[in-house]
């Protein structure tokens, strides 16, 4: 029977890192193990059934890629990866291969758990249409497809409000740049960033006070973008 | 130099000039028959006189004794008793006729030798010319190539149609023009004997370079001249790999400075944000310290501000060794400045809570090919700066930009207190650090590091005076090529 904290397990084989991580996410509540290699951690996500994984892409004997790869080929569970600096490509990499967000090394506590409570408030609702979103001022009607901004209704063309709704329905976790062209152009677009740039900039013109420091509408540069959600 | 001969035409020239000497003799006789007086003799003879001169001018030494022989003979036959015969009655006249025209031989030899003398004292003039020009060529030659251009250019004079120039280098050959065989070092040169043309360079005891020269007609080279030619590019070749090794010797040692500042100043920049976390750490944790909640807390932020430090101290190194290894090339994709601002402006305030920035970028900008990640960096770094600058007189900073004919331009200003134009440059290179400015973490390389990124793209950074006293940071980045524009369905759906 699965106790009632959601289970975190942590594939890193750094030492240092898991000495802060272990009491800090036990003391929010959650129950953390540790794996040390990409081995090792494999066989944990079969027998334990973690509800979310911490996966560190520099494991010592496998790449952080591969053990993704070989994760999202039976199961959907969330997983953050943790790289270190420099590594756009890799987190790109792992973001479209299935992983659901990404830390960079050394990050603070508030970003790691703010990163989990997201991807494991995705996964809940993964099934499950969301009716809403509401994050400061801004409120998104997927029901109804509706935008308000401050309860004023904003307008927004057809492809302005798919590339919106892609955003917020995994709103604080970051999306790539290819998720949101398939998603909102479809496939044989996943090459034309510039579409990409073109709408988001319309959309925080829209969205944003002061377009040049979104308070919603976040850039990961090199990545991807992100939709605040709290 | 002289044009080939055939035995025939050699022949023929000299037939035509001897022809030529019998005609102007042909010609005093006749003058002479005209003018002459009875039993006057002197006229004729002077006649003769001119003509043989006139031919040793013309013709030279061989054609001259001709026509001696040929006045001898006519003047006998029409001039002297019994005329219309060979035989001389009065044998003084004709003693006097002969040692008259021996005279002349003697002046045609002297004028033979002295046309050959101004030959000489041409053609030499002409070498010590060519060789004048050489000379300086090779002294205005800074590089090896240079000198071998300027061996290749002169050879071209000289008449070579073909030639290369081998070099020494180290342990092989490097061969100019590189184009005349394949490329690299090459491990052994021409060695003389192998052919025609090929000469070795010698300079200080050592063999510098070998020269091939490929002549059209070998016989007719002046060999004075190509000998010459071949010491002053001994010289200028060995003045040239000196100068070369020289300057190998000081990018080594400058590269020895840079490492051993590195060291120094990396450690220095280590030490101090990891002795203030372990004074914190170690005081926290100390039983013997009484310290109250409020205090504890600011040791604890201590640590965290440290640690930041120290992360972008890192971050900088890897940056700068990444950027100098050639390993980081830009990226480019067509970008909206206020993406890259506003992911700088995140990342810039995600340790210090927000800063009093004001942002000026006009509607109207295009977008720019740029590397947002590098990009980002150099913002970020350029704020980090302009922040640790402000710090005495904490301001506003200023941020903006405008598109200009093919780039855009970035500018951030400080309200620090501005940067000196005698370092406006220097404030870019590696570790420097403003004399009399706050001590400064970061190891002096965030400025270096945003430099070298933007020059990954093409761009330039610059420093000018900002309107309050302060320093304005310029960035321009190129805008090459055309930004994709939507198509007119995507267009109407934008309506």
């Amino acid at each position: 029977m699965k106790s009632k904290r959601p289970t975190i397990l942590a594939i890193e084989d750094e030492a240092a890192l898991y000495r802060v991580l272990g009491p800090t996410l036990e003391s929010h509540g959650y129950d953390v193990h540790q794996a040390q290699s990409a081995q090792e951690g494999l066989e944990a996500v079969r027998t334990l059934n973690p509800d979310l994984v911490l996966l560190d892409l520099g494991l010592p004997d496998r790449d952080g890629l591969d053990v993704l790869q070989n994760l999202r080929g039976w199961t959907e569970v969330p997983v953050v990866v943790l790289s270190a600096r420099h590594q756009e490509r890799d987190k790109v990499l792992a973001l479209d291969q299935g992983a659901d967000d990404y830390l960079a090394k050394p990050f603070g506590v508030g970003e790691l758990l703010a990163r989990i409570r997201v991807a494991l408030r995705h996964a809940v609702h993964r099934h499950r249409e969301e009716r809403a979103l509401e994050v400061g001022a801004l409120r998104v009607d997927f029901q109804n497809r509706r935008v308000f901004l401050s309860g004023e209704p904003v307008h927004l063309t057809p492809l302005q409000y798919r590339l919106l709704e892609a955003l917020a329905q995994r709103a604080g976790s970051v999306a790539t740049h290819t998720q949101l062209l398939r998603e909102v152009w479809g496939e044989q677009q996943e090459g034309q960033t510039h579409y990409l740039r073109i709408y988001m900039a319309q959309l925080r013109q829209k969205l944003e006070e002061d377009p040049n420091r979104p308070q919603y509408l976040l850039t990961e540069a090199g990545i991807g973008y992100r939709l605040r959600a709290e | 130099m002289n044009a080939p001969f055939h035995r025939e035409d050699r022949l023929v020239s000299v037939v035509v000039r001897y022809l030529k000497a019998t005609a102007v003799i042909a010609c005093c006789s006749l003058l002479a028959g005209v003018l002459r007086q009875p039993g006057d003799h002197a006229p004729v003879a002077m006649l003769y006189l001119v003509g043989v001169v006139v031919v040793a001018l013309e013709w030279g030494h061989g054609a001259s004794a001709f026509a001696c022989a040929l006045s001898i003979l006519t003047y006998d036959y029409f001039f002297l008793a019994p005329r219309w015969q060979l035989v001389v009655r009065d044998w003084r006249n004709l003693l006097i006729f002969i040692s008259m025209l021996g005279v002349t031989q003697v002046v045609a030899k002297l004028m033979d030798e002295l046309k050959d003398k101004v030959r000489e004292v041409r053609a030499e003039k002409a070498r010590s010319e060519h060789l004048q020009q050489f000379a300086e060529s090779l002294a205005k030659a800074g590089t090896v190539s240079a000198v071998a251009d300027a061996a290749l250019a002169h050879g071209a004079r000289m008449g070579a149609m073909g030639m290369e120039v081998w070099v020494k280098a180290g342990e092989g050959w490097e061969v100019y023009p590189p184009a005349a065989l394949p490329p690299g070092l090459h491990g052994s040169a021409p060695e003389p004997g192998e052919g025609p043309g090929v000469h070795p360079l010698w300079n200080a005891g050592s063999l510098v370079g070998v020269w091939v020269l490929r002549f059209a007609a070998p016989e007719a080279v002046d060999l004075a001249l190509l000998n010459a030619s071949v010491s002053s590019l001994s010289m200028g070749l060995g003045r040239a790999l000196a100068v070369r090794r020289e300057s190998q010797s000081r990018l080594e040692a400058e590269r020895e400075r840079l490492r051993s500042t590195l060291l120094s100043s990396v450690s220095h920049d280590l030490r101090t944000p990891l002795s203030a976390i372990t004074g914190a750490a170690s005081a926290l944790l100390d039983p013997g310290t009484e310290l109250a909640p409020p205090q504890r807390v600011d040791l604890l932020q201590a640590v965290l501000d440290e640690s930041a430090h120290l992360t972008h101290l890192l971050n900088n190194l890897l940056d700068m060794t990444r950027l100098e290894s050639g390993a980081v090339r830009a990226h480019k994709d067509w970008q909206p400045l206020e993406e890259v601002v506003g992911a700088a402006l995140a990342r810039f305030e995600s340790g210090r809570g927000p800063v009093p920035v004001e942002i000026d970028l006009p509607p109207g900008l295009p977008l720019v090919p740029l590397d947002p990640v590098l990009i980002t960096q150099v913002l970020v770094n350029l704020l980090e700066n302009a922040a640790r600058h402000s710090r005495c007189s904490p301001g506003l900073l200023r941020l903006e930009a405008r598109a200009e004919e093919g780039r855009v331009i970035l500018g951030l200003e400080d309200n620090g207190a501005g940067i000196p134009e005698a370092y406006r440059d220097k404030v870019f290179e590696k570790f420097f650090q403003m004399p009399g400015g706050p001590a400064v973490g970061g190891a002096g390389l965030g400025l270096a590091v945003a430099k070298a990124m933007i020059l990954a793209h093409g761009g330039e950074i610059w420093i000018e005076s900002g309107t309050s006293g302060g320093a304005r940071f310029c960035i321009s980045l190129p805008l090459e090529g055309k930004p994709p524009v939507l198509s007119p369905l995507e267009l109407e759906l934008l309506q």
